[in-house]
C-alpha cells in the first residue's frame, strides 16, 4: 500500500492574497475606530454610548452574512457532497455565531443608555436571540456528532432549516410592536456619521472576509489531516499483519 | 407497493408496536402531568393570574413532551440498526416520513387529550366555552411542531447525545411556531374568540405549510447516508 500524503489546500482558501486582504482590514478597522471616536460628533441625547451603533449594526449585516453562507454552503453541500461545501458551511455558521455574540454583547449596552434597560422583549433582539440560539446548536451538534458524513449531512440540514426559519422568526415577532432605533431609513444622521458608519461596516465586512477565508484554510486542512492519518493507521495495520 | 400501503405498513407496525408496550404512551403521559404540576407549584397568585399563565404552560408541556415522543419513534428504527433495512425498499423515503409524522402526531395527540383538560382545569381556564378553539390551535400546532420534530428526531438518531441535542436543536427552530400558537391560546383563554385570534392562527397555519415542505425535503436528504 503507498501512502499518499495529500497536497496541503492552503492556495485554495485564498492563497497569497488572505494576507492583504488582513492588511485590508487592519487599516480599514483603524481607520473606521479613529472615526467612530474622533471623526463623528456625540450624538445630543445619547453622549458617548451612542458610538456603539458603530461597531453594533455593521456586526449584524455580517452576522446575517455568515448564517446565509452556511444555508448556501449547506444546499451545495447536499446536492454535491463536497467536502469543501461542508467546511465553507461551518466556516459561515461560527463566525455567525461570533458576530452574533458581539451584536448581542453591544446591543444591552446601548439599551441600557437609551430605554433605560438592559433586555426588554423588543422583536429584534428576540429574533437575534434565537437566531444566536439556532446556530449554536449547529455547532454544538457539529462538535458533539465527530467528523462522520452523518454529521456533515444532519448539521447541513440544520443549516438550511435555521436559516429558512429566520423570515418565520422575523414574522412571529413582529407582531408585537418593537422600538428598535430606524435612523438610517429617517435620514437623522449628520454626514460625519454616516462617514464613520461606511467606514466601519466596510472594515467589518473585510474582517469578516479575512476571517471566512482562514477559517476555511483551517478547516481544509483539518480535513487534510484527517484523510493522512486514515492512511497512517491503515498503513500501520498492514504493517502489523505482515509481522505476525 | 403503493405509498399507502407502505406508509399503512410502517404506521401500522409502530402503532402495534406502542399499543402492546404502551412505554412512550404511560410515561410521557405521567412526565406531562407532572410539569404541570411543577408549574402549579411556581407560585401563579390569584385565579386570573393562573388563567393568562395557562397558554404558556400548556404549551411548554406540549413542547416538553414532544422531545421525548419523536426521540423515541425514531429510536425504535435506530436499534439494530432497522433502518437500513427499511430503507432497501423503492421509493420508501416519503411514506417513511409520513408514516413516523403520523405516528408522531396520534401519540402526542393522545397525550394532549389528557394535557389540555388538566391544564385548564389545574390553572381555572372555563374548558366548556373555549374547549373547542383551544383544541383547534392545538391541533394546528401540533401539526407543524411534528413535522419539525420528526425530521429532527431523525436526523439526530444516529447521534450519541441525541436525547440532550434535539431539544437543543428543535426549541430555538419551531420557537416562532410555538409563539404563534401560544398568541392565539391567550386570545382564546381570555375569552376573545376564534375571530380575534384568526390572524395568529393564520401564521400558525402558513408556519404549518413551511415546517412541513421543508421537513418533506430535509428528511430524505437526511436519510441518505443511513443506507
Amino acid at each position: 500500500m503507498k501512502l499518499t500524503i495529500p497536497t496541503l489546500h492552503t492556495s485554495e482558501a485564498g492563497g497569497e492574497w488572505v494576507t492583504w486582504l488582513a492588511i485590508a482590514t487592519a487599516v480599514t478597522l483603524t481607520a473606521g475606530v479613529g472615526m467612530a471616536f474622533f471623526y463623528a460628533p456625540e450624538e445630543a441625547t445619547m453622549g458617548v454610548v451612542q458610538r456603539i451603533f458603530y461597531f453594533h449594526v455593521p456586526s449584524a449585516i455580517v452576522t446575517y452574512a455568515g448564517f446565509l453562507t452556511c444555508a448556501t454552503a449547506s444546499v451545495a453541500y447536499l446536492v454535491t457532497g463536497s467536502r469543501k461545501a461542508d467546511v465553507v458551511a461551518r466556516a459561515g455558521a461560527e463566525l455567525g455565531v461570533l458576530f452574533c455574540t458581539a451584536v448581542l454583547l453591544s446591543g444591552p449596552i446601548w439599551a441600557r443608555k437609551a430605554w433605560g434597560t438592559w433586555w426588554t422583549g423588543e422583536p429584534r433582539l428576540l429574533l437575534t436571540l434565537v437566531m444566536c440560539l439556532i446556530f449554536v446548536a449547529y455547532l454544538v451538534v457539529r462538535q458533539m456528532g465527530g467528523r462522520s458524513e452523518m454529521t456533515r449531512r444532519i448539521c447541513a440540514v440544520l443549516g438550511i432549516l435555521g436559516v429558512a426559519d429566520i423570515p418565520l422568526v422575523r414574522v412571529a415577532v413582529q407582531r408585537w410592536r418593537g422600538n428598535h432605533p430606524r435612523v438610517l431609513r429617517e435620514g437623522g444622521i449628520a454626514p460625519e456619521m454616516a462617514h464613520a458608519f461606511t467606514v466601519m461596516l466596510l472594515g467589518v465586512g473585510l474582517m469578516f472576509l479575512t476571517l471566512l477565508l482562514l477559517r476555511i484554510r483551517a478547516g481544509l486542512l483539518e480535513e487534510d489531516v484527517e484523510t493522512w492519518h486514515l492512511q497512517l493507521s491503515a498503513r500501520r495495520a498492514t504493517l502489523d499483519d505482515r509481522r505476525s | 407497493m403503493s405509498f399507502g400501503r407502505q406508509l399503512a405498513a410502517i404506521a401500522g407496525k409502530d402503532l402495534r408496536i406502542e399499543l402492546r408496550a404502551r412505554e412512550i404512551l404511560y410515561t410521557a403521559t405521567l412526565f406531562s402531568v407532572v410539569v404541570i404540576v411543577v408549574f402549579l407549584f411556581s407560585g401563579f397568585g390569584d385565579s386570573g393570574e393562573t388563567r393568562r399563565a395557562a397558554p404558556g404552560v400548556l404549551w411548554v408541556t406540549i413542547a416538553f413532551v414532544g422531545t421525548l415522543v419523536f426521540g423515541r419513534t425514531f429510536q425504535r428504527e435506530r436499534e439494530q440498526n432497522a433502518i437500513a433495512g427499511l430503507l432497501l425498499a423503492p421509493s420508501i423515503v416519503g411514506p417513511l416520513f409520513a408514516a413516523k409524522l403520523l405516528v408522531n402526531l396520534a401519540l402526542l395527540g393522545a397525550i394532549e387529550l389528557i394535557v389540555v383538560p388538566v391544564v385548564t382545569v389545574t390553572f381555572g381556564v372555563p374548558l366548556a366555552a373555549v374547549g373547542g378553539a383551544v383544541a383547534l390551535v392545538v391541533a394546528l400546532g401540533t401539526l407543524g411542531f411534528a413535522a419539525l420534530g420528526t425530521v429532527l428526531a431523525a436526523s439526530l438518531s444516529t447521534l450519541r447525545l441525541r436525547e440532550v441535542l434535539l431539544p437543543i436543536v428543535l426549541y430555538p427552530l419551531c420557537l416562532p411556531l410555538l409563539l404563534a400558537c401560544v398568541k392565539a391560546t391567550q386570545l382564546l383563554v381570555a375569552g376573545d374568540g376564534l375571530g380575534a385570534a384568526r390572524g395568529w392562527l393564520s401564521i400558525v397555519v402558513a408556519f404549518d405549510v413551511l415546517y412541513l415542505a421543508l421537513s418533506r425535503w430535509l428528511f430524505g436528504q437526511a436519510l441518505e447516508g443511513s443506507a
